[in-house]
């Protein structure tokens, strides 16, 4: 940086009626309120600083921006200072409100199947699915990974309806086959399935999965192998198993996104078979780990691309979920890790709810 | 009738095998549990470090990361002995490799059966076939000698599909000739014979071997048809039918339970057939193994060696 001026300037930026994007819908008119400390370094004409703020748009709550670092060269050192600051700042949250946003609705739509299989098929896993939903669509569609090179792997069999949900984003399953899951002849199987188009892994035994993601990860070392596991798939010992020989070969093009819902079929993880201190398992254990919200998809998106620049050695990203996010009646309750006769009226009204 | 006083190795023939076509290929991988000096794998593991996986004592995840690198392009031989592979890591082969459609993993069972000698029951697997065939698309090999089993192990490289090969500790007799074509699917035809058709797996042809000469020496001149089932599953029936069909008397010897091994299926797919025949099986009666510092005399103890298979014979003909 080049000589500071030392000119520091507090500002707030409040505009009404914001339009955002192309299309002005006035349900999603809002108000941009922003502030943030920004230093002027006039003899390079630049303008260095962080930017916090939040947007909220139509009836949406309100997205957090991450801190910024937004360099612009200004054309002049006054008059169109703050012009050029603000359209720097609407471009850049435009860009991650607008993905995010994409990103949310996707998340949505998900969700949506999920509670539409289960219903239809009189029964099936539900809170798990419901948890790892998020994880999910920022890995594919997060624009994180290259899918045209790289590999993923689903490791919990039953979280199926999940994976179908995301399979249906992407174009590889039909929207129809909600009504079809667990059926005679069905290809959504009530668990993975290998002859389910882009299901990339036949599971429904936990813990071999990283097993196997750790084989092609060495294969190939050309491209990333990212395997989901949940928390409780680590008391299968295989899976210490995988950690210890990711870790003695140091392979740094594997990745294991962990769903870490703490709870499982019988209670909480904790009271179960206690997992304790996930990550620091695996720090021990000689992996990399970041933690992260699994339920923001600005917080998952920027791990998952921590995680996939580390190349040395493999890493762990601890998402903390709740099990059936989405649906505030079930949430963070064990005894809808799966569910047996949803009644009609739970249906309507947990679809109000996921709309 | 064949003297045969030559033997071999099998792990050995095994080792070499995968070293000669791991020359050749470079989609030959190997993974292993701890036991490479054990399977005969050093010689790979050091001429081709870059392709040998060493998990540790840890089975399960073994055949996981086989199946991982399998689904890359590879050929994987995943070895250990088999009271540890396929018994422990069982599930692990029917979802991670045939769930999921991995023709490119090879599964060695090595040590298997009585003949693992003084190490005891825990060693002495005698319930792999019986595992292995019960798993659908799993091809189940068992080589009647060392030289039978280079052509298993190149045969099984190529085939499309997963297999499991079963190979024993000790030293074998060779009966079968190298120039000899060994196919998936074809059993082996070791001796010509008009009275009673022998089938087995492995060494324990020995014990059959050994029977027709002492009968020959007797005044019955009883002759034995002795076919060897190095390939248990796939396995074309038409050379068992068209013998049991003369010879009407069908004696399966195996170093298996009885229960899930070659014998009942075998009788059971005659039937099936119509062929009228006379049974007896020889295998273990639903009991562990145990140490014995002669493996030979295990055979003897469990009634499926030589005197056993002469016993049953003179009695049948009697």
């Amino acid at each position: 940086m080049g000589k500071e001026d030392g000119l520091e300037l507090l500002f707030a930026i409040v505009v009404d009626n914001l339009v955002i994007g192309d299309r002005a819908d006035p349900a999603k008119l809002g108000r941009l309120v922003t502030k943030g400390r920004i230093r002027i370094d006039s003899s390079q004409k630049r303008v260095v600083g962080n930017l916090v703020g939040s947007i909220r748009i139509g009836n949406l709550a309100g997205d957090k921006v991450e801190e910024v670092e937004i360099v612009l060269l200004i054309k002049r050192v006054h008059g169109g200072l703050i012009y050029h600051i603000l359209s720097a700042i609407l471009k850049l949250m435009w860009w991650q409100n607008n993905r995010k946003r994409e990103l949310s609705e996707r998340a949505l739509r998900v969700r949506r199947r999920i509670l539409e299989m289960v219903y239809r098929a009189g029964e099936g896993h539900f809170g798990g699915p419901l948890s790892v939903t998020d994880i999910l669509v920022v890995l594919r569609f997060g624009e994180v990974f290259d899918w045209g090179r790289d590999e993923w792997l689903m490791s919990a069999g039953h979280l199926a309806p999940a994976v179908y949900g995301v399979l249906i984003e992407e174009g590889k399953l039909k929207e129809e086959e909600v009504a079809e899951f667990g059926r005679l002849g069905a290809r959504v199987q009530g668990h993975l399935s290998r002859e389910t188009p882009g299901v990339t892994y036949g599971a429904g035994l936990l813990g071999q999965g990283l097993s196997v993601g750790l084989g092609m990860a060495l294969g190939d070392p050309s491209r990333q192998v990212i395997v989901v596991t949940t928390d409780g798939e680590h008391q299968e010992g295989q899976t210490w198993e995988a950690i210890s020989l990711a870790a003695k070969y140091r392979v740094g093009n594997l990745i294991n996104i962990v769903d870490r819902n703490r709870m499982q079929i019988d209670g909480s993880t904790e009271e179960v078979m206690p997992l304790g201190d996930l990550g620091q398992k695996y720090l021990v254990w000689g992996w990399r780990v970041f933690e992260a919200d699994g339920h923001d998809l600005g917080d998952l998106r920027k791990k998952m691309e921590l995680a996939r620049r580390e190349s040395d050695v493999p890493v762990a990203i601890i998402a903390k979920t709740i099990m059936g996010k989405g649906i505030r009646e079930i949430e963070d309750n064990y005894h809808y890790h799966d569910i047996k006769g949803m009644t009609e009226r739970q249906y309507k009204k947990w679809q109000e709810e996921l709309r | 009738m064949k003297q045969k006083t030559e033997t071999g190795s099998m792990r050995k023939a095994l080792a070499e095998t995968l070293v000669e076509l791991a020359g050749r290929d470079d989609k030959i991988w190997v993974v292993d549990a701890d036991l490479k000096s054990s399977l005969g794998l050093s010689e790979f593991a050091q001429k081709f470090p870059n392709r040998f996986v060493e998990a540790g004592v840890a089975e399960n995840n073994a055949m996981g990361v086989a199946a991982g690198l399998a689904r890359t392009g590879k050929i994987v031989f995943v070895g250990s002995y088999a009271c540890f592979s396929p018994a422990i890591n069982w599930a692990v082969i029917k979802q991670s490799v045939v769930y999921n459609q991995i023709g490119g993993v090879k599964i060695i069972g090595s040590h298997a059966g009585l003949l693992t000698g003084y190490q005891g029951s825990s060693h002495q697997m005698l319930e792999d076939v019986a595992l292995m065939r019960a798993i659908p698309e799993m091809e189940v090999f068992a080589p009647v000698d060392a030289v039978e089993t280079k052509k298993i192990v190149r045969a099984m490289t190529y085939s499309r599909k997963p297999g499991y090969i079963r190979v024993v500790r000790p030293e074998t007799p060779i009966w079968t000739k190298k120039r000899d074509r060994w196919i998936i699917g074809r059993p082996t035809k070791i001796q010509n014979g008009r009275d009673i058709t022998v089938v087995g797996y492995g060494p324990v042809l020995a014990g059959a071997m050994a029977a027709q000469t002492e009968l020959t020496l007797g005044r019955k001149k009883t002759s034995l048809e002795i076919i060897g089932v190095g390939t248990i599953k796939p396995l074309e029936l038409e050379m068992i039918v068209k013998s049991v069909s003369k010879t009407g008397r069908l004696l399966v010897v195996e170093d298996h339970q009885k229960n899930g091994g070659l014998g009942e299926w075998l009788a059971a797919s005659l039937m099936l057939r119509k062929i009228k025949f006379d049974f007896r099986h020889l295998g273990i009666r639903d009991r562990f193994g145990q140490s014995g510092r002669d493996p030979w005399e295990l055979y003897e103890v469990y009634s499926i060696g030589r005197r056993a298979i002469l016993d049953t014979i003179k009695k049948w003909t009697k």
